[in-house]
Protein backbone atom coordinates (compact mmCIF):
# COMPACT_ATOMS: atom_id res chain seq x y z
CA UNK A 1 0.00 0.00 0.00
CA UNK A 2 1.52 3.19 -1.01
CA UNK A 3 0.76 6.71 0.05
CA UNK A 4 -1.53 8.62 -2.22
CA UNK A 5 -0.17 11.99 -1.06
CA UNK A 6 1.27 13.91 -3.99
CA UNK A 7 4.90 14.59 -3.74
CA UNK A 8 5.56 18.24 -3.40
CA UNK A 9 8.02 19.63 -5.89
CA UNK A 10 11.31 20.59 -4.30
CA UNK A 11 11.52 24.19 -3.17
CA UNK A 12 13.85 26.23 -5.40
CA UNK A 13 15.77 27.40 -2.34
CA UNK A 14 16.58 23.82 -1.39
CA UNK A 15 17.44 22.86 -4.96
CA UNK A 16 19.70 25.84 -5.39
CA UNK A 17 21.45 25.20 -2.06
CA UNK A 18 22.02 21.60 -3.03
CA UNK A 19 23.57 22.71 -6.31
CA UNK A 20 25.75 25.16 -4.39
CA UNK A 21 26.80 22.47 -1.94
CA UNK A 22 28.07 20.28 -4.77
CA UNK A 23 29.81 23.26 -6.37
CA UNK A 24 27.57 23.52 -9.42
CA UNK A 25 27.14 27.29 -9.46
CA UNK A 26 25.80 27.38 -12.96
CA UNK A 27 22.99 25.01 -12.05
CA UNK A 28 22.25 27.06 -8.92
CA UNK A 29 22.06 30.21 -11.02
CA UNK A 30 19.68 28.57 -13.49
CA UNK A 31 17.40 27.48 -10.65
CA UNK A 32 17.40 30.99 -9.21
CA UNK A 33 16.67 32.57 -12.58
CA UNK A 34 13.74 30.27 -13.15
CA UNK A 35 12.36 30.70 -9.63
CA UNK A 36 12.80 34.43 -9.11
CA UNK A 37 13.54 35.96 -12.49
CA UNK A 38 10.06 37.26 -13.22
CA UNK A 39 9.40 38.62 -9.73
CA UNK A 40 12.78 40.36 -9.67
CA UNK A 41 12.16 41.93 -13.05
CA UNK A 42 8.83 43.27 -11.85
CA UNK A 43 10.48 44.68 -8.75
CA UNK A 44 13.26 46.37 -10.76
CA UNK A 45 10.72 47.83 -13.18
CA UNK A 46 8.53 49.23 -10.41
CA UNK A 47 11.50 50.78 -8.66
CA UNK A 48 13.12 52.21 -11.79
CA UNK A 49 9.98 52.81 -13.89
CA UNK A 50 11.91 52.30 -17.11
CA UNK A 51 11.71 49.00 -18.96
CA UNK A 52 15.10 49.18 -20.67
CA UNK A 53 16.95 50.14 -17.51
CA UNK A 54 15.06 47.48 -15.59
CA UNK A 55 16.07 44.85 -18.18
CA UNK A 56 19.71 45.76 -17.83
CA UNK A 57 19.66 45.94 -14.04
CA UNK A 58 17.72 42.67 -13.85
CA UNK A 59 20.34 40.79 -15.86
CA UNK A 60 23.17 42.44 -13.96
CA UNK A 61 21.65 41.19 -10.71
CA UNK A 62 21.96 37.59 -11.83
CA UNK A 63 25.40 38.06 -13.31
CA UNK A 64 26.58 39.51 -10.01
CA UNK A 65 24.78 36.76 -8.11
CA UNK A 66 26.69 34.17 -10.09
CA UNK A 67 30.01 35.88 -9.28
CA UNK A 68 29.10 36.19 -5.58
CA UNK A 69 27.65 32.69 -5.15
CA UNK A 70 30.93 31.22 -3.90
CA UNK A 71 30.83 33.72 -1.04
CA UNK A 72 27.20 33.20 -0.12
CA UNK A 73 27.26 32.41 3.58
CA UNK A 74 23.67 31.21 3.90
CA UNK A 75 22.79 33.70 6.64
CA UNK A 76 19.65 34.66 4.71
CA UNK A 77 17.52 32.97 2.10
CA UNK A 78 18.74 33.07 -1.48
CA UNK A 79 15.65 35.08 -2.39
CA UNK A 80 16.45 37.78 0.18
CA UNK A 81 20.05 37.78 -0.98
CA UNK A 82 19.00 38.30 -4.60
CA UNK A 83 16.72 41.17 -3.67
CA UNK A 84 19.55 42.72 -1.70
CA UNK A 85 21.73 42.68 -4.83
CA UNK A 86 18.82 44.08 -6.83
CA UNK A 87 18.39 46.92 -4.34
CA UNK A 88 22.02 47.97 -4.69
CA UNK A 89 21.94 47.83 -8.47
CA UNK A 90 18.66 49.79 -8.57
CA UNK A 91 20.11 52.47 -6.33
CA UNK A 92 23.16 52.71 -8.58
CA UNK A 93 20.93 53.02 -11.64
CA UNK A 94 18.89 55.77 -10.00
CA UNK A 95 22.07 57.72 -9.15
CA UNK A 96 23.45 57.34 -12.65
CA UNK A 97 20.11 58.39 -14.15
CA UNK A 98 19.92 61.48 -11.93
CA UNK A 99 23.47 62.48 -12.91
CA UNK A 100 22.70 61.96 -16.58
CA UNK A 101 19.54 64.07 -16.38
CA UNK A 102 21.38 66.89 -14.63
CA UNK A 103 23.92 66.97 -17.42
CA UNK A 104 22.01 66.24 -20.59
CA UNK A 105 18.27 66.79 -20.25
CA UNK A 106 17.22 69.90 -22.16
CA UNK A 107 14.58 72.25 -20.87
CA UNK A 108 12.76 72.15 -24.20
CA UNK A 109 12.54 69.17 -26.56
CA UNK A 110 14.54 69.01 -29.80
CA UNK A 111 12.56 69.78 -32.96
CA UNK A 112 12.89 66.28 -34.41
CA UNK A 113 12.65 64.35 -31.17
CA UNK A 114 10.36 61.34 -31.26
CA UNK A 115 7.20 61.55 -29.28
CA UNK A 116 8.24 60.84 -25.76
CA UNK A 117 4.76 60.37 -24.44
CA UNK A 118 3.76 57.23 -22.60
CA UNK A 119 3.56 54.04 -24.61
CA UNK A 120 0.13 52.67 -25.41
CA UNK A 121 0.28 49.72 -23.06
CA UNK A 122 1.67 51.89 -20.29
CA UNK A 123 -1.06 54.45 -20.84
CA UNK A 124 -3.68 51.73 -20.61
CA UNK A 125 -2.20 50.30 -17.48
CA UNK A 126 -1.58 53.66 -15.88
CA UNK A 127 -5.11 54.92 -15.93
CA UNK A 128 -7.00 56.47 -13.10
CA UNK A 129 -5.99 55.31 -9.69
CA UNK A 130 -3.12 53.24 -10.94
CA UNK A 131 -1.63 56.25 -12.67
CA UNK A 132 -1.98 58.30 -9.51
CA UNK A 133 -0.44 55.53 -7.46
CA UNK A 134 2.48 55.17 -9.87
CA UNK A 135 3.09 58.91 -9.65
CA UNK A 136 2.87 58.85 -5.86
CA UNK A 137 5.30 55.95 -5.67
CA UNK A 138 7.65 57.74 -8.00
CA UNK A 139 7.58 60.78 -5.75
CA UNK A 140 8.73 58.72 -2.77
CA UNK A 141 12.45 58.57 -2.01
CA UNK A 142 13.79 55.48 -3.74
CA UNK A 143 14.73 53.70 -0.50
CA UNK A 144 11.18 54.05 0.80
CA UNK A 145 9.76 53.05 -2.55
CA UNK A 146 11.79 49.87 -2.44
CA UNK A 147 10.59 49.08 1.08
CA UNK A 148 6.94 49.66 0.14
CA UNK A 149 7.21 47.46 -2.96
CA UNK A 150 9.01 44.68 -1.10
CA UNK A 151 6.25 44.73 1.50
CA UNK A 152 3.17 45.03 -0.67
CA UNK A 153 4.22 43.57 -4.00
CA UNK A 154 6.79 40.98 -3.05
CA UNK A 155 5.06 40.00 0.19
CA UNK A 156 8.17 40.13 2.35
CA UNK A 157 8.08 40.41 6.11
CA UNK A 158 9.69 43.41 7.74
CA UNK A 159 12.48 41.15 8.96
CA UNK A 160 13.18 40.06 5.40
CA UNK A 161 13.00 43.64 4.14
CA UNK A 162 15.39 44.64 6.90
CA UNK A 163 17.80 41.94 5.72
CA UNK A 164 17.52 43.20 2.13
CA UNK A 165 18.05 46.84 3.08
CA UNK A 166 20.55 46.28 5.84
CA UNK A 167 18.28 47.96 8.37
CA UNK A 168 16.41 46.94 11.47
CA UNK A 169 12.93 45.59 10.89
CA UNK A 170 11.46 48.33 13.09
CA UNK A 171 13.18 51.03 11.01
CA UNK A 172 11.77 49.61 7.82
CA UNK A 173 8.32 49.28 9.33
CA UNK A 174 8.35 52.93 10.42
CA UNK A 175 9.53 53.99 6.98
CA UNK A 176 6.70 52.12 5.26
CA UNK A 177 4.17 53.42 7.76
CA UNK A 178 5.16 57.03 6.97
CA UNK A 179 4.75 56.41 3.24
CA UNK A 180 1.27 54.88 3.38
CA UNK A 181 -0.66 58.12 4.11
CA UNK A 182 0.94 59.76 1.07
CA UNK A 183 -0.13 56.86 -1.12
CA UNK A 184 -3.65 56.91 0.27
CA UNK A 185 -3.93 60.61 -0.47
CA UNK A 186 -2.85 59.91 -4.06
CA UNK A 187 -5.61 57.32 -4.35
CA UNK A 188 -8.09 59.87 -3.09
CA UNK A 189 -8.75 57.99 0.11
CA UNK A 190 -7.50 60.73 2.36
CA UNK A 191 -5.49 60.11 5.53
CA UNK A 192 -6.70 57.34 7.78
CA UNK B 1 -8.97 54.07 2.19
CA UNK B 2 -7.88 51.17 4.33
CA UNK B 3 -4.80 49.09 3.94
CA UNK B 4 -6.67 46.38 2.03
CA UNK B 5 -7.71 48.92 -0.59
CA UNK B 6 -4.16 50.20 -0.86
CA UNK B 7 -2.88 46.67 -1.20
CA UNK B 8 -5.32 45.96 -4.00
CA UNK B 9 -4.25 49.12 -5.76
CA UNK B 10 -0.58 48.18 -5.38
CA UNK B 11 -1.37 44.76 -6.82
CA UNK B 12 -2.57 46.49 -9.97
CA UNK B 13 0.72 48.28 -10.56
CA UNK B 14 2.07 47.57 -14.03
CA UNK B 15 4.80 44.96 -14.03
CA UNK B 16 6.58 46.16 -17.18
CA UNK B 17 5.67 43.13 -19.25
CA UNK B 18 8.15 40.79 -17.61
CA UNK B 19 11.72 40.06 -18.68
CA UNK B 20 12.38 39.87 -22.40
CA UNK B 21 12.60 36.52 -24.09
CA UNK B 22 16.03 34.96 -23.99
CA UNK B 23 17.18 36.94 -20.98
CA UNK B 24 18.50 33.86 -19.25
CA UNK B 25 20.72 33.10 -22.25
CA UNK B 26 22.00 36.69 -22.07
CA UNK B 27 22.93 36.20 -18.43
CA UNK B 28 24.63 32.88 -19.14
CA UNK B 29 26.57 34.49 -21.98
CA UNK B 30 27.65 37.37 -19.73
CA UNK B 31 28.94 35.10 -17.00
CA UNK B 32 31.27 33.47 -19.54
CA UNK B 33 33.03 36.80 -20.01
CA UNK B 34 35.51 37.44 -17.22
CA UNK B 35 34.91 40.69 -15.36
CA UNK B 36 36.90 43.68 -16.59
CA UNK B 37 40.05 44.24 -14.61
CA UNK B 38 40.20 47.62 -12.99
CA UNK B 39 42.30 50.04 -14.96
CA UNK B 40 45.58 50.89 -13.29
CA UNK B 41 45.76 54.36 -11.92
CA UNK B 42 48.64 55.64 -13.92
CA UNK B 43 49.74 58.52 -11.67
CA UNK B 44 49.94 56.16 -8.71
CA UNK B 45 51.72 53.53 -10.78
CA UNK B 46 54.22 56.11 -12.01
CA UNK B 47 54.83 57.44 -8.50
CA UNK B 48 55.17 53.94 -7.11
CA UNK B 49 57.62 52.80 -9.76
CA UNK B 50 59.61 56.00 -9.30
CA UNK B 51 59.89 55.31 -5.59
CA UNK B 52 60.93 51.74 -6.26
CA UNK B 53 63.56 52.89 -8.76
CA UNK B 54 64.89 55.49 -6.32
CA UNK B 55 65.07 52.94 -3.52
CA UNK B 56 66.88 50.48 -5.79
CA UNK B 57 69.35 53.18 -6.82
CA UNK B 58 70.09 53.99 -3.18
CA UNK B 59 70.62 50.33 -2.34
CA UNK B 60 72.92 49.84 -5.32
CA UNK B 61 74.87 52.97 -4.49
CA UNK B 62 75.42 51.90 -0.91
CA UNK B 63 76.32 48.37 -1.91
CA UNK B 64 78.70 49.26 -4.70
CA UNK B 65 80.56 52.22 -3.27
CA UNK B 66 84.24 51.64 -2.47
CA UNK B 67 85.68 51.35 0.99
CA UNK B 68 87.21 54.78 0.74
CA UNK B 69 85.72 57.14 3.12
CA UNK B 70 86.30 60.87 3.10
CA UNK B 71 89.20 61.76 5.34
CA UNK B 72 88.22 63.21 8.64
CA UNK B 73 88.80 66.95 9.07
CA UNK B 74 91.97 66.45 11.13
CA UNK B 75 93.70 64.58 8.30
CA UNK B 76 92.75 67.32 5.86
CA UNK B 77 94.20 69.94 8.15
CA UNK B 78 97.48 68.08 8.40
CA UNK B 79 97.68 67.70 4.66
CA UNK B 80 96.99 71.38 4.19
CA UNK B 81 99.64 72.39 6.69
CA UNK B 82 102.09 70.01 5.01
CA UNK B 83 101.33 71.57 1.68
CA UNK B 84 101.85 75.05 3.04
CA UNK B 85 105.16 74.01 4.58
CA UNK B 86 106.24 72.65 1.22
CA UNK B 87 105.33 75.97 -0.33
CA UNK B 88 107.33 77.79 2.36
CA UNK B 89 110.31 75.52 1.65
CA UNK B 90 110.08 76.43 -2.01
CA UNK B 91 109.98 80.11 -1.08
CA UNK B 92 113.07 79.69 1.11
CA UNK B 93 114.88 78.03 -1.76
CA UNK B 94 113.87 80.84 -4.08
CA UNK B 95 115.14 83.46 -1.61
CA UNK B 96 118.43 81.62 -1.31
CA UNK B 97 118.87 81.68 -5.07
CA UNK B 98 117.99 85.38 -5.07
CA UNK B 99 120.66 85.98 -2.46
CA UNK B 100 123.23 84.13 -4.57
CA UNK B 101 122.33 86.27 -7.59
CA UNK B 102 122.42 89.55 -5.61
CA UNK B 103 125.07 91.82 -7.09
CA UNK B 104 125.15 94.78 -4.81
CA UNK B 105 125.36 95.00 -1.02
CA UNK B 106 121.86 96.49 -0.87
CA UNK B 107 120.43 93.65 -2.92
CA UNK B 108 122.28 91.13 -0.79
CA UNK B 109 120.96 92.74 2.41
CA UNK B 110 117.39 92.73 1.09
CA UNK B 111 117.69 89.14 -0.17
CA UNK B 112 119.12 88.03 3.18
CA UNK B 113 116.23 89.69 5.04
CA UNK B 114 113.71 88.01 2.76
CA UNK B 115 115.49 84.69 3.22
CA UNK B 116 115.39 85.05 6.99
CA UNK B 117 111.67 85.85 6.92
CA UNK B 118 110.96 82.85 4.67
CA UNK B 119 112.94 80.52 6.94
CA UNK B 120 111.14 81.83 10.02
CA UNK B 121 107.79 81.29 8.38
CA UNK B 122 108.83 77.80 7.20
CA UNK B 123 109.94 76.87 10.70
CA UNK B 124 106.75 78.24 12.22
CA UNK B 125 104.72 76.22 9.75
CA UNK B 126 106.84 73.16 10.58
CA UNK B 127 106.15 73.54 14.32
CA UNK B 128 102.39 73.87 13.65
CA UNK B 129 102.52 70.81 11.46
CA UNK B 130 104.28 68.80 14.15
CA UNK B 131 101.69 69.96 16.71
CA UNK B 132 98.86 68.86 14.44
CA UNK B 133 100.46 65.47 13.87
CA UNK B 134 100.95 64.99 17.57
CA UNK B 135 97.31 65.83 18.25
CA UNK B 136 96.21 63.42 15.53
CA UNK B 137 98.30 60.64 17.03
CA UNK B 138 96.89 61.35 20.45
CA UNK B 139 93.29 61.32 19.20
CA UNK B 140 93.91 58.08 17.33
CA UNK B 141 95.20 56.44 20.51
CA UNK B 142 92.21 57.70 22.51
CA UNK B 143 89.81 56.36 19.88
CA UNK B 144 91.50 52.98 19.87
CA UNK B 145 91.18 52.82 23.62
CA UNK B 146 87.40 53.50 23.51
CA UNK B 147 86.37 51.33 20.59
CA UNK B 148 86.84 47.63 20.87
CA UNK B 149 86.56 46.15 17.44
CA UNK B 150 85.15 42.68 17.55
CA UNK B 151 86.68 40.58 14.91
CA UNK B 152 85.98 37.06 14.02
CA UNK B 153 89.29 35.25 13.60
CA UNK B 154 88.37 33.98 10.18
CA UNK B 155 86.80 37.19 8.94
CA UNK B 156 88.83 38.28 5.93
CA UNK B 157 87.49 41.85 6.17
CA UNK B 158 88.80 42.37 9.65
CA UNK B 159 92.35 43.83 9.53
CA UNK B 160 94.37 42.13 12.15
CA UNK B 161 97.68 43.78 12.95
Amino acid sequence: MHSSAARLPPHPEDEAREALARGDHRAALTILMQAYGRDLHRHCYQVLRDRDVADDVHQTVFVQAYRDLPGFAGRSSLRTWLYSIARHRCLDAVKIGARWRRRFVRSEPLPDAADEGPRADDALAESGQVSALVAALGALPVEIRIAVLLRYREGMTFEEIGAVCGELAATVQARVARALPRLRVALGGGER
Amino acid sequence: MNDAGLERALDDLPDGGGPREGWQDCVLARIEVPPARPRPRWPLVAAGSGLVAAAAAVVLFVALRTGERPAPPADNRVRLEQLMRDIDETIVEAERLRLLRAATAAEKAQAQAELDRARAKRDEMGRRLETLKARKRKRAKEHEAKVVAKCEPNDPLCAIE
